[in-house]
């Protein structure tokens, strides 16, 4: 089930009833919630393909058994540690590696001149699993390092994992954040009722009025055959403007809904495109994602926890092991290896520069380099194969204008009229805390309400697209 | 929208004036509610009013001008047809381009029968036959452009979509789709425009966008009725369906009923060019028409350089002349209900 299909209204209806309605109260309201929430985790997850609860189970009930073995066998933490990872890393890798592993094995071999006829892998790739897998991961590997103590209710380790909220798309929830809200009572608060839904509507006017809008152009230019650079570096800036509004917007109707529900789910993004340099950019873009990558990969990586400065070269070596794992976490394919080596090369080079460099260019500058970069980032992303990258690098920039420039406009205008949406709801979204305690909050809300459902029943489609990040 | 707020803050305000909202900011949110979906109703009614789909206006307009030849398909036909040159090589006074972008089978059999062409005309249906026997219009866009070439309100309350029923629904979905593409229009036409005053160059802004910003929807997707069908009717993937279920007879019954001569091309295509005389499902519907008397012309195997597609079927300008050339050997060639393909020899 998606967010942005009819069925998850009334299956959301019913979610918000089941839950704020029981007639419970205490200790047993909250475990008899949470034992709500699974069961929709359950029943969402599922509603297309069933089979793929067998390995969210699988994950939750590993990762549960090593966290209780490790509070109880405190000397085989280590073991243990590895049992998790190698199961977990081990399911993903086998539902969305192998079959890129093997065809890369087989190109490889064929370059040397041994041909080989394997059977092609065509093996399903459960959706969400990068995203629960690495949820998981954190809370084994937080017990591990001390940082949790494990928790002895499978119901709300269980519900940790599969809220269903973020289960397939994120935010990447932290253990330490998530489930202490799911093991204290809730109660329903009608700001925090509104506000969700605000949020949750603001997500899905990103979604269907800016994502799915923008997405018929970007599409229709990277099915081109070999077309000018010129069209596929806009349609790349176009596909900032999708990605953006896409995947946050998956974000703020999660967080949204979670909110309805009672929970607080992290911020996932912070104006990415205002970034004044890679890091920067990291820090803003897909955080919960990113910051896990920094915790638990970069900073092992550099050999400590952050409180040693390590070398240059480690730092570096550091910095392409995490940006190449990020890569390949979004797909198995070379061009997000290219994708993960190429903002690597970024971080290292502007990290050297500033070393280097005395200047500091003014903060406009600053912005728009570093968006243009990024715009590079998402042609790599976004591009059919490695060889739109090689028609790209052999033709001149201005190659085919003549024959480009009207579809250059016409995507500036997407671009413009896209990226103004988002710019403008942002802009609003920071001032909006001013009016939350004021008496006129529930008019403008009111308002906002009426408007994105105007905006929603206008611009949505009957042919809905996924979000992005679904295929990850 | 709301304010943004971490996890570490409280998720309700001290103050919640939801809890208790004042009357008279209640009464005001009401009121604009009904303000702001009122005006967004007026707006989209006033936009469709105002705006129609130009391409199937356009393409009523020219199937009923009179020309003694019309191309009638999709964006493919319209990337492969040069009209002009395609008059001139078949020597006859005018070739009428009355293709649709995004139209499916049950489209171009709406346009022929609710707009025949000239007694006499002869009608060259030119699409990728999956889209040709397409056996369900799969997204709003398609139903509303289907409306769209209906004579309505004249019309029957029947269409031609293999049983599907316009309801009343329809016309609001007409209106809805018009008044988006008004204003995906609009955004993207507005820089073109600017672009071409700066650059004192002529474009045409409706050619530049055909190809890019069309809602792109499967052609056919999961088995499944269309809205209104009457029950029973089952709705199948375009290659399975046999061709005298699929939207064929009404064709060739429009085209009958116009008493016009009928030509279905099977378009270039750059997949097959390796292999064009395998057999397809191409060949089925091939053979249905040519039992009816329709001829069949397939360009699969045409000697079409490949640097001539921007896609698999859709060409780039350059390689136009070249197709319309070849076509023309192809019309030429072609009786009623007779099969050409240069390429294979049959």
């Amino acid at each position: 089930m998606t967010f942005v299909q009819q069925e998850f209204l009334v299956f959301f209806a019913l979610v918000l009833a089941v839950t704020w309605g029981m007639p419970l109260v205490g200790e047993r309201r909250r475990v008899a919630q949470n034992a709500a929430l699974l069961v929709a985790s359950a029943v969402f997850y599922g509603w297309v393909e069933p089979w793929m609860l067998g390995l969210l189970l699988f994950s939750t009930v590993l990762d549960y058994g090593v966290t209780m073995g490790m509070a109880r066998w405190p000397e085989r933490r280590k073991a243990l540690l590895a049992l998790s990872l190698v199961g977990n890393l081990g399911m993903l890798g086998a539902f969305k590696y192998l079959g890129f592993f093997v065809q890369s094995v087989g190109d490889a071999l064929g370059a040397l001149g041994f041909v080989v006829h394997w059977p092609t892998l065509n093996i399903a790739l459960p959706v969400g699993i990068s995203f629960y897998t690495f949820q998981t991961l954190s809370y084994t590997l937080d017990v591990y390092r001390g940082k949790l103590t494990p928790r002895r209710s499978f119901l709300d380790v269980a519900l940790f994992v599969s809220f269903f909220p973020q289960l397939v798309a994120g935010p990447v929830e932290r253990a330490r954040d998530l489930l202490p809200q799911l093991e204290r009572p809730r109660q329903a608060a009608p700001s925090q009722l509104a506000s969700g839904l605000s949020l949750a509507l603001w997500g899905a006017v990103k979604k269907i009025v800016v994502a799915d809008q923008v997405a018929l152009y970007v599409d229709r230019c990277f099915v081109l055959n070999e077309p000018p650079p010129s069209v596929l570096f806009v349609a790349s800036a176009a596909f900032a403007v999708q990605i953006l509004a896409d995947f946050s917007g998956y974000t703020d109707i999660a967080r949204g809904t979670a909110r309805m529900l009672g929970v607080n789910l992290t911020h996932n993004f912070n104006r990415p495109y205002l970034a004044e340099s890679p890091s920067d950019f990291w820090r803003r873009w897909h955080i919960s994602f990113s910051s896990w990558i920094h915790e638990y990969v970069y900073l092992p990586l550099c050999g400590g926890s952050g409180e040693t400065r390590p070398s240059a070269a480690r730092r570096t070596l550091a910095t392409f092991g995490a940006l190449l794992i990020s890569g390949l976490w979004h797909g198995a394919a070379w061009k997000f290896v290219l994708w993960g080596a190429y903002h690597a090369t970024l971080l290292t080079l502007w990290r050297g520069l500033s070393h280097v460099s005395p200047l500091s260019p003014p903060r406009l500058l600053r912005v728009g380099l570093m968006f243009t970069c990024t715009v590079f980032g998402w042609l790599l992303f976004r591009m059919q194969d490695v060889d739109t990258l090689r028609h790209v690098l052999q033709t001149a920039p201005w190659a085919g204008w003549s024959r480009a420039w009207p579809t250059v406009y016409a995507l500036v205008g997407v671009i413009v009229a896209g990226g103004g949406v988002l710019a403008l709801g942002g802009a609003i979204e920071a001032r909006v805390s001013t009016i939350a305690r004021s008496p006129w909050r529930p008019t403008v809300e009111l308002c906002w309400w009426a408007l994105a459902a105007a905006l929603i029943f206008l611009m949505a489609r009957s042919t809905q697209s996924d979000f992005l990040y679904f295929r990850f | 929208m709301t304010s943004s707020t971490s996890a570490s803050e409280p998720v309700a305000p001290l103050v919640d004036p939801w809890a208790k909202p004042a009357p008279k900011a209640l009464l005001l949110g009401l009121a604009l509610v009904v303000t702001v979906l009122g005006l967004a109703a007026a707006g989209v009614r006033g936009l469709a009013a105002h705006v129609e789909n130009p391409r199937a206006s356009q393409a009523v307009e020219r199937i009923t001008s009179g020309a003694p030849w019309l191309i009638v398909g999709n964006s493919v036909a319209q990337s492969v047809v040069d009209p002009d040159r395609l008059a001139e090589r078949l020597q006859v006074s005018a070739v009428a381009q009355a293709s649709v972008d995004g139209a499916l089978g049950p489209h171009v059999a709406a346009l022929l029968r609710h707009h025949p062409p000239a007694s006499g005309a002869t009608v060259v249906v030119l699409m990728p036959t999956h889209n040709l026997l397409a056996g369900r219009l799969p997204s709003e866009t398609d139903r509303a452009l289907l409306v769209e070439l209906l004579r309505w309100p004249d019309a029957p309350l029947t269409t031609l979509a293999l049983g599907g029923a316009v309801s009343p629904l329809d016309l609001w979905r007409r209106d809805r789709v018009r008044a988006r593409a008004a204003l995906l229009g609009w955004v993207t036409a507005t820089p073109l425009r600017i672009g071409a005053a700066l650059s004192g160059v002529q474009v045409r802004v409706d050619d530049t966008l055909s190809n890019l910003g069309a809602e792109a929807g499967p052609v056919a997707g999961p088995s499944g009725p269309l809205p209104g069908a009457p029950p029973g009717r089952a709705v199948v993937e375009a290659e399975e369906l046999p061709p005298e279920s699929s939207v064929l007879p009404l064709l060739v019954e429009a085209a009958e009923r116009a008493e016009a001569r009928l030509i279905v091309v099977v378009p270039f295509d750059r997949r097959r060019q390796d292999a064009p005389c395998r057999t397809t499902p191409e060949d089925e519907a091939g053979r249905w028409l040519i039992e009816r008397g329709v001829a069949v012309v397939d360009m699969r195997g045409a000697p079409l350089a490949p640097d001539a597609f921007s896609r698999e079927f859709h060409l780039h300008n350059t390689g136009r002349a070249q197709a319309t050339d070849l076509l023309a050997e192809g019309l030429r060639a072609v009786g009623p209900g007779a099969y050409w393909s240069g390429a294979c020899g049959r």
